[in-house]
């Protein structure tokens, strides 16, 4: 029919202007769909996906009896969300400051109305949400906040790596970084086991970006970190620090390193260099420069002199070439080796032909290098090499503390000059750590047997149970059992009236040990005022249970510069401490008087 | 002497002869599209706040209630009887949207009643519910637009202009009201509500042409604005470049110092934000941000849409809350039930207008083929701009989706307008009223 009141045609323009209308919103839809839905949908994932660390807890260490060396807290950053603070909470700014231990403006400034937002750096509005009152409050206080029960004031938890023992073994431990990266000690030899593993949540958060707890896809709990139980003794160690304290105090050297160990076993009892730092304080470079946080016996090198001696003797003591009484002519200026004439060095006082047992008591240098020189001439300088090698010098010495450890300095044959072979057997022309040379003398202790340096005796699951316990293993045998203790029983005679170590003799106690005595290289030549003063040695010298070695870098003062006079006192400061602490019964004092007798 | 028991029965017999006639001349394509719009809504707007545990959508069901209440009492009665209180009716719309305009000129809050909301005045708070007279306004201008065409004479042009200046008058005073409150959207419903009427009320095309250049004219106008608006906003950004969200920073500023006060600061940004987004909102935070995460709950519903209840953009807040259960309550529906549902809830609109344009044709006067032409006219509008918004092809202004937004006054609306195209629909030739002309 027609229309009077509205013309078809008019209204059929209307209906193309609405089919258009629709055409173009069908277009669109599909076009949303087909084209840009992948990469919408991509968006939609990934402003939704979050992943969150669930950091895990970091493995305490402690010590042979169980004394907390270094261990991981939570903490808390107390701090404000100044819109969730309640108008009449405002007042109480005053009592939320006593309990931070805050002076009252700080926290009343930051309950003040007006920091409820800030300008950005636009200069508009922002809601802030997050004012720091405190940092690293601990557990205590941090309930005492909750207790006022101010809402808004809240806790943000994290863990510190804390060391309660502050310096004590400092050089033994090592630390954590702030970035949490391991640096040094057994907190990076062992960081794989303390570190734990991280737990991680994957979820999903909504359009304010908090997480929504429903939609959470993944939730692996973190894993804590294993405990170590060190082999450290903590009074030995604080005997060996408070002894070079006081070393440090009367000869004002550059540095200093104490080393005790259990010869038989390698435990590794204390382990102190001076100068030393705080734990705590690693990054603060007036108390803690980066010279005093170097490891000394494993990163730095000397000469080990007389000491050095002791491993000659041992070698040829092993083939039969020398008893402790062959004769030795110590003032022969010159010695026939291999078919030329060698100069001998000098000795501190003129001696003449003297029984082994003498040459080692008084660390006559001639006696020594003649004896070396038989060994080198009966079984090469190859051999001789390879003897030094067996007591460990020339290469790492595998005690797990990071801290730099170098190999020394132990030139083949190949290598040598003339002089080599009258030099080498006194210590001289070889380097060592102070490390190498401890353990070459617990060989001696050990029957002969060269140990592989233990500091870590158990690692501890999280649960307390254990995971892994390091049993004594050996390296090597450096000398026959025989031929070692027989050099343990000269080494006896040295820490007597008659020997070089009178200082190191303690009462009703037989000890062995060596002292070492070296001129430092400075400017290429042997100075006679730079000095290295060193003493190794152990106890009870028939059955072993401490060797004990410390080493001085340049000792001033008037008359010093001997092992015998610096180092030795030191030594025996530090067995007298151990043996208290270990219970270590005394002996018969009798074998001084045999060997004055055999004497 | 009667038996009650037979009157009773004889008037029961007479319900039911009453009811089957009613029913005989009800459009009912049209009820069950509106019916399944509503189903469709009140999904919506329940998952949208689902996370949140809000309770639009129990409320949505109430204004149904009372909606379709509303709906059949309009269509059960005659829509002739309305002309007569034509411009009462109008003057009531406009009364309502005085006091709010009141307030929005002064710029003061009455009490609990008006209140601003994000700078504007919409709605008159009764305590127990509100109202949105601009929703309202659009049903009472088309009733007498519809019954002041119907009595005009158009036709030439210049025979014409009476009627299209009382037409433009009429439209006028809404838009005026509703654009100071300030609420652009629902103003600009009126142009294409008018333009719709005087076009079916077969006015000279020349009258359209004339209408189009003026509009160009003003268009133009805008755009000059939005250019210097622009150039302000590229000022900021040269001299803040760290600044998130430069249009934020300047917004209110630029009003202040502009002689060209077309627009507010506010509505430029989002004009700028569609026309210029990389401009307006470099990073994606701003103006853009509602656009940006709708077009992202489009595209994640993918062919077949993630499932009901599945829809995160809305749930999980990244449309925002506000919006996410009245304007962009479409990319919701999309992402949850896909291109296919999309185009389903598209095509169900589609199938509503065709049968409200039909009435229109087939009405028995003048008056209710305006009313129906006006009623298509503006529930085309309210789809296109939102639908339009939602899928970036418009920019974002406040204009809901019908029957799917949340939202009382407009629902409500909704309802009255169709409401009236049924009474229209039933009194057809051939339906009940025969095609007579209104009697009493």
């Amino acid at each position: 029919m027609s229309l009077p009141h509205a013309r078809r045609p008019r209204l059929r323009i209307l209906v193309w202007l609405v089919s258009a209308g629709f055409a173009l919103l069908l277009a669109k839809l599909v076009q949303l769909h087909a084209v840009d839905g992948p990469r919408l949908r991509a968006k939609a994932l990934e402003a939704r996906s979050e992943r969150s660390e669930r950091p895990s807890r970091r493995g305490e260490i402690r010590d042979r009896q169980g004394n907390l060396l270094a261990a991981t807290d939570t903490v808390w950053d107390i701090g404000l969300d100044p819109h969730v603070l309640a108008p009449e909470d405002r007042a109480r700014a005053p009592e939320v400051a006593a309990r931070l231990g805050l002076p009252a403006s700080v926290v009343l400034a930051a309950f003040a109305e007006e920091r409820r937002t800030r300008l950005d750096a636009s200069g508009a509005a922002r809601d802030v949400r997050w004012i720091v009152l405190a940092k690293e409050v601990d557990e205590a206080r941090k309930r005492e906040v909750d207790a006022l029960g101010v809402r808004g004031l809240y806790g943000q938890p994290r863990f510190r790596r804390a060391y309660p023992q502050g310096s004590l073994a400092a050089h033994v431990l090592g630390y954590i970084n702030h970035e949490g990266i391991p640096v040094s000690g057994v907190e990076k030899t062992f960081d794989d086991l303390l570190r734990g593993q991280d737990g991680w949540v994957e979820s999903e958060r909504d359009g304010r970006r908090r997480e929504i707890v429903a939609r959470r896809l993944r939730d692996v709990p973190a894993v804590d970190g294993q405990s170590l139980e060190l082999t450290l003794d903590s009074v030995i160690q604080s005997a060996c620090e408070e002894a070079l304290a006081q070393v440090v105090r009367q000869h004002r050297p550059k540095g200093a390193v104490a080393i005790v160990s259990e010869p038989r076993t390698g435990r590794l009892l204390a382990l102190a260099c001076w100068p030393t730092f705080d734990l705590n304080r690693f990054n603060d470079r007036e108390a803690a420069p980066l010279d005093a946080q170097r490891n000394r016996a494993l990163a730095d090198i000397y000469e080990p002199g007389s000491v050095f001696k002791v491993v000659s003797v041992a070698g040829a003591l092993e083939s039969g070439l020398v008893t402790p009484d062959t004769p030795l002519d110590c003032s022969a200026d010159t010695v026939p080796y291999r078919g030329r004439m060698v100069a001998m060095p000098g000795d501190s006082h003129r001696m003449g032909v003297e029984p082994l047992r003498a040459v080692v008591w008084e660390s006559s240098n001639r006696g020594t290098v003649q004896v070396a020189m038989r060994y080198a001439e009966r079984h090469g300088e190859e051999r001789y090499v390879e003897l030094l090698r067996g007591f460990g010098f020339g290469a790492e010495t595998g005690l797990p503390v990071a801290g730099g450890e170098v190999r020394g300095i132990l030139h083949a044959p190949s290598r040598w000059d003339g002089l080599t072979i009258s030099r080498l057997p006194m210590g001289h022309s070889v380097s060592v750590t102070p490390m190498q040379m401890h353990l070459a003398m617990a060989a001696i202790a050990a029957d002969g047997l060269l140990m592989r340096p233990l500091v870590v005796g158990r690692v501890l699951n999280p649960d307390g149970s254990v995971a892994i316990e390091y049993a004594p293993r050996p390296r090597g045998r450096a000398v026959s059992a025989a031929a070692a203790r027989q050099m343990a029983d000269l080494l006896r005679g040295v820490c007597t009236r008659q020997g070089t170590a009178a200082a190191a003799e303690i009462p009703g106690y037989d000890v062995a040990g060596k002292t070492g005595t070296t001129q430092k290289l400075v400017n290429g030549r042997y100075s006679s005022a730079h000095h290295v003063a060193s003493f190794s040695g152990f106890l009870p010298a028939s059955d072993p249970r401490l060797a004990i070695t410390v080493v001085v870098d340049e000792p001033t003062g008037s008359g010093v510069g001997y092992g015998g006079k610096v180092s030795a006192p030191v030594f025996r400061e530090i067995a007298q401490r151990a043996i208290r602490r270990l219970e270590i019964p005394p002996a018969n004092p009798a074998p001084r008087g045999r060997l004055v007798a055999e004497r | 002497m009667a038996n009650p028991a037979r009157n009773t029965l004889s008037w029961l017999t007479q319900a039911r002869d009453d009811v089957a006639a009613f029913a005989r001349v009800t459009d009912w394509t049209q009820v069950v599209a509106i019916l399944l719009l509503c189903v469709a809504g009140y999904f919506s707007i329940k998952s949208a706040g689902d996370l949140r545990d809000s309770d639009f959508h129990t409320q949505q069901l109430l204004y149904m209630v009372v909606g379709w209440g509303a709906y059949w009492a309009l269509a059960s009665t005659d829509y002739r009887e309305l002309r007569r209180f034509a411009r009462w009716i109008y003057l009531a719309g406009i009364l309502l949207l005085l006091p709010i305009f009141v307030c929005a000129i002064v710029g003061a809050d009455l009490g609990s009643v008006i209140r601003s909301v994000y700078g504007s005045r919409r709605w008159i708070n009764l305590g127990l519910f509100s109202i949105q007279p601009s929703e309202f306004a659009k049903v009472t201008t088309l009733v007498f637009l519809a019954a002041f065409l119907a009595r005009s004479h158009v036709g030439r042009l210049r025979d014409s202009w009476g009627a299209a200046l009382g037409v433009a008058a009429i439209a006028f005073a809404p838009f005026f009201l509703i654009f100071m409150q300030p609420d652009l959207g629902s103003s600009l419903i009126f142009v294409p509500l008018a333009a719709a009427l005087l076009h079916a009320a077969n006015l000279s095309r020349r009258f359209f042409v004339a209408v189009g250049l003026a509009s160009a004219l003003l268009l133009s106008l805008v755009a000059v604005d939005l250019s210097a608006y622009a150039d302000r906003v590229q000022e900021r950004i040269k001299a803040h470049p760290e600044d998130r969200n430069p249009t934020a920073s300047i917004r209110g500023r630029h009003d202040a110092e502009t002689w060209f006060v077309l627009l507010k600061d506010y509505q430029r940004e989002r004009i700028l934000s569609f026309v210029a987004p990389e401009l307006a909102d470099p990073r994606g935070v701003g103006a853009s941000w509602q656009v940006r995460q709708a077009l992202i709950a489009v595209g994640r519903g993918g062919l077949t849409g993630q499932g009901y209840n599945e829809g995160m953009q809305a749930r999980l807040g990244f449309l925002p809350e506000a919006a996410a259960h009245n304007d962009f309550v479409f990319s919701g529906f999309a992402e949850e039930h896909g291109l296919l549902g999309s185009l389903l809830l598209v095509a169900l609109y589609g199938l509503l207008l065709w049968r409200v344009l039909r009435t229109g044709l087939r009405a028995a006067d003048r008056f209710g083929s305006f009313l129906s032409v006006g009623a298509a006219a503006i529930l085309f509008t309210h789809l296109f701009i939102n639908v339009g918004m939602n899928l970036n092809l418009m920019p974002v202004t406040g204009v809901p989706l019908p029957f799917l937004s949340y939202g009382g006054s407009f629902i409500l609306s909704c309802f009255l307008l169709l409401g009236l195209v049924q009474s229209v629909h039933r009194h057809a030739p051939g339906g009940e009223g025969g095609g007579l002309p209104a009697t009493a």
